[in-house]
């Protein structure tokens, strides 16, 4: 005969949205090689890069590894995001989340969680290069922007990502779909150049690229400027309406 | 039908795909406490969609859906906790070992951090695996991950048990070890429905049974009542009497019948077997299954 005691307790949303995040970690985590292959290795060779193209302009060698930074966050965020949504919904992996009790909105707010735990990695750590090259003053007393840009960015990349996952119908047009996404959204954002270098007709269209006000806000940090409230708000709106897509989305799939 | 105090209760379920026809078209079912109710039917017939509309991931266009006084459309995750399921297909977390799908399971239904360890080692017994706790889900076989499931399902003692096909692709042995796991919570005054395409097991397992065709249940009783739908009770097979070279089988009302059947055909290879659920079950989706010849 079963014990009472093992019969559920409480309904806790923040332990449940923890132990869910732990099960995340735990099997993403066991491919760590893959995400970091996939994930840093490219920006990686672009900041080094960078250092051996241009290693007597700051300007230069600041952008590209601003640049590399960003595209750090898109990879880990947006793509790792989007392929684990895919596997689950394509492997079944989703269905075993239902039958065992985690609803829409625990899953899209731990797949959330987990984006921006990667994205705040991936700033820290970009943080701390651009510091240890001399590429960035070290200034302690804004890490508190720094994780908001993270945590911002996490929450923008990885709603794109659970929505491309929930919505491709198999893993090559997920990975047709990601990447010409990512492509596009850094093609028209001042990702590996300034923003004012963007043609006049494209810049609206930039605008609404979160990479754009990623970019913008991570070069206001790395040179000691004041962030734009505008990037600010303009990420918060878009992690909103992307959010409200992935739940439409989600309805949708029921209906 | 009276529904009051049924952990399960289905009223007059209606369910259709947008432009499609009704895949379930006024189910009403009841499933009562040390029940295992079976469900029956051909593929496509509705059985699935039925199971999402009474776990909260289908809404029913109309009727009503109850699980333990609840209805589950309106806060599955609630009723989730309260649910053991096995879906049809689902894979486990391939470098996930077993132990670790048990313990984020238990956090993630809501089972308190003191009585996790307690309530893990209590559905590891029941499914007998405990061999298996440290072993990646990639390295087992379908079997055990089947029992696997069938112990994440356990967790949390759930009332009402939701098995959808959990023996499908199993071994023999497998598969009587699910049944065994199955029987027991039977046993212990569960609620259970079953859907399978294996009528032996639904012969072993279902206390009660239902026909499911074009989302529309035909038939619902015991097996007995069931049986008592064909009007022939005994199998005489004679193996290669056909022309070409198939079996012949007659139906006949009792054992004395076909064993006088069988002295008037003379020589020949002949077995006779009572009729079972798969006779009716043939009967009722209309199939051919057997080529009869009239006495």
């Amino acid at each position: 005969m079963m014990a009472a005691a093992s019969a559920p307790g409480s309904l806790n949303p923040v332990a449940r949205l923890l132990a869910m995040l732990r099960l995340i970690l735990r099997r993403e985590g066991s491919n760590l090689i893959g995400i970091v292959g996939h994930s840093l290795l490219l920006p990686a060779f672009i900041c080094y890069a960078a250092f051996m193209i241009a290693p007597n302009s700051f300007e230069t060698r600041q952008s590209w590894v601003l640049g590399g930074i960003v595209l750090a966050l898109g990879m880990t965020s947006l793509t790792q995001v989007h392929f684990a949504v895919t596997s689950d919904r394509l492997l079944g992996g989703l269905r075993l989340f239902s039958a065992l009790g985690v609803d829409d909105r625990l899953y899209t707010a731990a797949y959330l969680a987990y984006g921006t735990m990667m994205a705040l990695l991936v700033s820290v750590t970009g943080g701390a290069v651009m510091v240890w090259t001399g590429l960035a003053p070290g200034n302690a007393a804004r890490l508190p922007e720094l994780l908001l840009v993270g945590t911002l960015a996490g929450l923008v990349l990885a709603s794109l990502g659970v929505l491309t996952g929930l919505s491709v119908r198999s893993f090559s047009m997920g990975d047709t779909v990601i990447n010409l996404l990512g492509l596009v959204l850094v093609l028209v954002s001042p990702v590996f150049y300034q923003a004012n270098a963007l043609p006049a007709w494209l810049a609206p269209i930039g605008w609404a690229s979160p990479y754009t006000h990623i970019a913008a806000l991570a070069s206001a940090l790395a040179n000691g400027a004041q962030l734009d409230p505008a990037s600010i708000v303009a990420l918060a709106l878009m992690g909103l309406l992307l959010l409200g897509l992935v739940r439409h989305r989600q309805q949708r799939g029921e209906s | 039908m009276s529904t009051a105090g049924h952990p399960v209760s289905c009223v007059g379920l209606q369910f259709a795909y947008r432009g499609r026809p009704p895949v379930t078209n006024g189910v009403s079912l009841t499933i009562g406490r040390g029940e295992i109710f079976c469900l029956l039917g051909p593929n496509g017939a509705g059985k699935t969609t039925l199971i999402r509309q009474i776990t909260g991931d289908l809404r029913p266009a109309s009727g009503t859906v109850e699980v333990l006084g609840v209805d589950p459309a309106k806060n599955p995750s609630r009723i989730k906790r309260r649910l053991g399921i096995i879906p049809q297909t689902v894979s486990l977390f391939e470098n996930l070992s077993v132990r670790g799908h048990l313990e984020c399971f238990a956090a993630i239904k809501g089972i308190a951090s003191a009585a996790r360890a307690g309530a893990i080692a209590e559905v590891v017994a029941a499914c007998a695996i405990d061999p298996l706790l440290d072993r990646p889900a990639r390295a087992l076989s379908g079997g055990q991950q089947r029992s696997v499931l069938v112990a994440l399902a356990l967790l949390g003692d759930p009332d009402v048990l939701i098995l959808d096909e959990p023996t499908v692709g199993l071994d023999p042995l497998a598969r009587r070890d699910i049944w065994r796991a199955v029987e027991a919570q039977r046993r212990r005054g569960k609620a259970i429905l079953l859907t399978t395409h294996h009528l032996e097991e639904a012969e072993r397992l279902a206390t009660r049974l239902a026909f499911i065709d074009k989302g529309t249940i035909t038939h619902q009783g015991t097996q007995a009542e069931f049986l008592a739908m064909l009007d022939f009770r005994v199998k005489l097979t004679e193996r290669g009497a056909a022309d070409d070279g198939g079996d012949v089988v007659h139906l006949l009302g009792s054992l004395d019948e076909a064993r006088t059947l069988a002295a008037t055909r003379g020589a020949g290879d002949f077995s006779i077997s009572a009729a079972n659920l798969e006779d009716v079950y043939v009967h009722l989706a209309g199939g051919a299954a057997m080529a009869v010849t009239p006495l």
